[in-house]
């Protein structure tokens, strides 16, 4: 079913304008630019207030001024009525025409500031192909044709503002898209009846409790035992909520933080580099202080080794030739000459010993005294002599020691800098504060998963005992209920439950399974990027998750387009399953969104256009030159909203 | 204290007056030198004066260091450059003479490397030393 008219009169800026959406073979492209307060959204709350009588999407500058047009007031007197009609024409597919045509009457009253309300009426009119109209006003007739064109719950699926579709899955919208599904699949009636099945059981069983004690004792318990059991799905259920609240809250902060620095992590890490480079620094300055010492030394050594060498080398040549070490004590040999008296064998020289001791005399050359020196100064010195042979080799290793230590000084800085340049610019408490909260929720999940394990198997328990129980009970009424009446009806009522019970369920997963293929399509369709994504999920809860190919959801740092695109194929998804053949509406349609996604989204549009009616209400702002290429060439009709000079009506223009 | 040192051997390694002062000043100019000790002061200075053949006699005395402070390898050191000098290794039997030589090449010694110290930029004398330590060592080398 397409909108082929809309005729205004009164409503608001709309005085009295007229608006054709042709017919193409090719797109059902149709598109308003208009800057804002000229009167888009009002256009949106026309056909909201046509159909539901209510105005959803009002500003609140507008929500102060009269639903009448403000010159009708003017041109109005006192006690004129004044008439506020809105016409929607639609064409079915079989090329029916039906009319909605809202028409309000108000009263002028004296001030003409605030006109008086007076009625509204909602009629339909119905026109075949061969042209016979019939009105209707009967207000059940009319409500079940407008639920039959678009039903009030789901109209938001419909008739959207665009800066609200990046919001569309989010906690809060959950359990509209619940309530959707819910509607969709029309399972209210059942869910009724389940609840009275359900009741007519207990009172049977209650009552069967009047035919023994023991019955009504079984009877009592069970109704215990369910009493437990309903709470206990109950939590269940508020630990699922929970935990997709929690999940969902992640994924919005994943969103807030995404392409921000983690402070607590970053500032962690700058912490420990910096212990590092304080620790790198004093190995450095013990390192240095190691190597000036050395350089001390080595200093002495370099500086004498002249004279070392040359010292060493007498030594050396002083022991080839047997002169040390000293095996004759020279000042012992002194004496006894002097003496001429040998003190070892206490005898007086004669002349032969004299010359004999005279020679031994003359063969030592150096005293005991320098002698021990020498072989002193030979050990001493010969460590200076291995320390300059080794010297090359310990410089080298004592520079790699301190080129490493240097070089790794150097990478902590830089590791310093990094951090410190990433954390420059940006609200770190903020940033903390949202990590925190994440951690929170994520902490939540862990908790909540476990709880919900727990729950799950006091829950399987229950049930079992309840199913035994239950087969006691029945073999207890077998043997008392002799004319088998209460074995009969409840019998009877329990099956009857379990059947309404299963068809409800089924229906459910059926809907969401089919919203969850439609929507998976839908978005593959109409998706610019081909290796990014991998899936399209809808749990139990009604979440929506978008299935990075790496397997990870990423609803929550998915860009502002590709969260609205989703959202778009959830919403075609709908209309494909309801069986809504209604037109999308949407009121700034890429106003959150950015650069080139823009661009994709403005072609996502088009192509949508091919199989469903969509009519696009722009702003200048956002109807780049980009999106007026991509827009227009497909656009059978083009309009521009313009205010008249005095602000208070609407001019259409239509754009060749 | 001032004294005069004589033949007899004395307890005492003695700079002239006035060394104190270069000493001081190397130590405020160049951290490198800095806690290091008189005696260590004293070897650096005489390894200096020895290499630049800057023997200078001491023409006053003062008391620098006790010689109970000398390692066995300072001693050494000490005796292979009087050894050197005086051409003669029994030159090692006269304790009053070894430490004179060693004085006035410490006495020489300070004068240079306080004129070094104080011809390169601050903080930069290590880095200077080590690079004519290098050359030292491929001299030795070749």
């Amino acid at each position: 079913m397409q909108i082929e008219k809309i005729s205004l009169k009164n409503y608001r800026q709309f005085r009295d304008i007229e608006i054709v959406f042709n017919e193409s073979a090719n797109f059902k492209l149709h598109r308003f630019l208009g800057s804002n307060g000229v009167g888009k959204t009002t256009l949106l709350n026309a056909i909201n207030w046509c159909l539901y009588n209510d105005e959803p999407h009002l500003t609140k500058e507008s929500d102060v001024l009269p639903i009448v047009n403000l010159n009708t007031i003017k041109d109005s007197k006192d006690g004129d009525d004044i008439i506020i009609e809105v016409n929607i024409q639609l064409k079915s597919g079989d090329n029916r025409i039906i009319n909605f045509v809202r028409r309000s009457i108000y009263t002028c009253t004296k001030n003409n500031i605030n006109p008086m309300f007076k009625n509204t009426v909602l009629r339909v009119r119905y026109i075949d192909d061969e042209g016979n109209s019939i009105w209707k006003d009967d207000e059940e007739e009319v409500s079940q044709a407008v639920s039959r064109f678009v039903p009030l719950k789901l109209r938001e699926y419909f008739f959207f503002d665009g800066e609200r579709l990046e919001t569309y899955f989010t906690v809060q919208s959950r359990d509209k898209i619940k309530n959707a599904v819910m509607a969709i699949s029309e399972i209210e009636v059942l869910r009724r009846t389940e609840n009275r099945l359900d009741e007519i059981l207990k009172l049977y069983r209650r009552n069967s409790g009047s035919l023994s004690p023991d019955l009504k004792k079984i009877e009592e318990k069970i109704s215990k035992k369910e009493i437990k059991l309903k709470e206990l799905n109950k939590k269940l259920e508020g630990i699922e909520t929970t935990l997709s609240d929690s999940i969902n809250k992640v994924e919005e902060y994943n969103k807030n933080l995404e392409g921000l620095p983690n402070v607590d992590e970053l500032n962690k890490r700058y912490n420990e580099y910096n212990d590092a480079r304080k620790n790198i620094e004093s190995d450095i300055n013990i390192e240095n202080s190691r190597k000036n010492q050395f350089l001390y030394d080595l200093s002495k050594i370099l500086l004498l080794r002249g004279p070392v060498s040359d010292y060493l080398k007498i030594i050396k040549d002083k022991k080839n030739k047997k002169e040390i070490p000293v095996v004759n004590d020279k000042t012992l040999i002194q004496d006894i000459l002097s003496d001429k008296h040998c003190n070892i064998c206490n005898r007086s020289l004669d002349d032969n010993s004299i010359i004999f001791v005279q020679q031994v005399l003359d063969d030592i050359k150096l005293s005991t005294n320098i002698a021990t020196k020498l072989m002193i100064s030979e050990s001493n010195l010969s460590v200076i002599d291995n320390m300059i042979n080794n010297l090359n080799d310990k410089i080298k290793s004592q520079g790699k020691i301190l080129i490493t230590k240097h070089k790794y000084l150097t990478k902590t800085q830089q590791m310093i800098n990094k951090i410190d340049n990433e954390l420059s610019g940006h609200n770190q408490e903020q940033i903390s504060k949202w990590h925190r909260e994440r951690k929170t929720f994520q902490d939540i999940i862990i908790y909540k998963s476990q709880e919900k394990g727990d729950i799950k198997s006091h829950i399987e328990t229950t049930t079992n005992e309840l199913e035994s129980m239950n087969v006691q009970y029945q073999d207890e009424l077998k043997k008392v209920d002799k004319k088998q009446k209460y074995n009969y009806l409840i019998e009877f009522t329990k099956k009857s439950l379990n059947i309404i019970k299963n068809i409800n369920k089924k229906m459910i997963i059926e809907v969401k399974k089919q919203i969850e293929k439609d929507t998976k399509d839908n978005f593959f369709k109409l998706i610019w990027k081909t290796t990014t994504f991998k899936d399209v999920t809808i749990d139990d809860d009604f979440n929506v998750r978008l299935i990075h190919i790496d397997d990870y959801s990423m609803l929550g740092s998915a860009s502002r387009a590709e969260t609205e695109l989703l959202a778009l194929a959830f919403t075609i998804a709908l209309h494909n399953i309801s069986g809504f053949e209604a037109p999308i509406i949407i009121d700034t349609p890429v106003a959150r969104v950015s650069d080139i996604n823009r661009e994709n989204f403005g072609s996502s549009l088009v192509k949508l256009s091919e199989f469903t009616q969509v009519i696009l209400l722009f702003t200048p702002d956002e109807f780049t030159t980009n999106i007026r290429k991509i827009i227009d060439p497909a656009a059978i009709n083009k309009y521009e909203l313009k205010l008249t000079s005095d602000e208070k009506e609407v001019i259409l223009n239509v754009i060749s | 204290m001032s004294s005069h040192r004589n033949s007899k051997v004395s307890d005492r390694l003695f700079w002239a007056k006035g060394d104190k002062k270069l000493y001081d000043e190397l130590e405020e100019q160049e951290k490198f030198f800095k806690n290091k000790g008189r005696k260590e002061q004293f070897m650096f200075a005489l390894a200096v004066g020895f290499h630049n053949g800057n023997r200078q006699p001491l023409n006053t005395y003062d008391g620098m260091f006790n010689s109970r402070d000398l390692t066995p390898m300072d001693i050494s050191i000490i005796e292979s450059i009087a050894v050197q000098t005086e051409g003669n290794v029994s030159v090692i039997e006269d304790e009053a003479k070894i430490y004179r030589v060693a004085e006035e090449y410490a006495h020489g010694g300070i004068k240079i490397l306080n004129k070094e110290v104080k011809n390169v930029q601050f903080g930069s004398y290590p880095k200077k030393l080590e690079i004519s330590l290098t050359e030292l060592i491929s001299q030795k080398m070749e």
